[in-house]
């Protein structure tokens, strides 16, 4: 099926994002692991699948539109050195997915792509999810100091 | 945070660089090696990023006061 005007380009930026946020995520889940924090090694760890999962279904989306998945283009990685870098990291790069899925649903209703209009929609109400987990975090460590926060964090659920 | 992941050069490496007084764009390339073989090479095009850093780790250069005259702007070396 061949798609509208614009469409494989916003699909494939998404693309992009979420190849970056996999890589991102699966580093600062090792990272975790590595400092000694098991839980968050798994949460970190449970983001990256997911945004596999999401790359799984653009790649799909894409090869339906007759358009080529590009697998190659990546973001610049944000690498933080302790945890609260790593969550910020982690928020930005939602924010930044959320805001280009925003513009995606604009614009596919624009030109009238109701379909790939509605996978973006799904896909921004897990990104805001994620947004969520990342400023809960955040908050929590405000809250509670970050000492308090990281000792809840060094065994698994 | 890391700056450069290839290299795994930190924003504190790259502010004492800058407080050394190398802040130009070629320089930072050429002290911190972004041009390297082994490089993705996305460091150099985003170049500013590593000037912004210089340029804030210049800004906490040592301000020291020589003799009893005046004070002098002074920058460590690492």
């Amino acid at each position: 099926m061949k798609a509208k005007e614009g469409v494989v380009d916003l699909l494939n930026t998404a693309l992009t994002i979420e190849l970056t946020a996999i890589n991102q995520y699966f580093l600062a889940a090792k990272q975790c692991e590595s400092w000694g924090f098991a839980g968050l090694h798994a949460h970190f760890r449970r983001l990256s699948m997911e945004e596999m999962k999401d790359t799984e279904h653009l790649v799909e989306h894409i090869l339906y539109l007759d358009g080529l998945p590009n697998l190659q283009r990546l973001n610049t990685l944000t690498v933080g050195q302790t945890v609260p870098e790593l969550l910020q990291a982690g928020l930005d790069l939602e924010l930044g997915a959320v805001e280009h899925l925003r513009s995606g649903i604009e614009h596919c209703a624009r030109v009238g792509d109701y379909t790939t209009r509605a996978k973006f929609e799904e896909m921004i109400q897990d990104e805001e999810t994620h947004v969520d987990w990342f400023e809960t975090q955040l908050d929590t460590i405000r809250l509670v100091g970050l000492d308090h926060y990281l000792s809840q964090h060094i065994t698994v659920d | 945070m890391y700056v450069c992941i290839c290299l795994a050069i930190t924003e504190a490496q790259v502010k004492d660089v800058g407080r050394t007084g190398t802040v130009a764009p070629s320089a930072l390339i050429d002290v911190l090696g972004l041009k390297d073989r082994n490089c993705c090479g996305r460091c150099a095009r985003q170049v500013d990023r590593f000037v912004t850093l210089a340029w804030e780790g210049a800004g906490e250069a040592e301000v020291r006061p020589i003799g009893t005259a005046r004070l002098q702007t002074q920058t460590s070396f690492a």
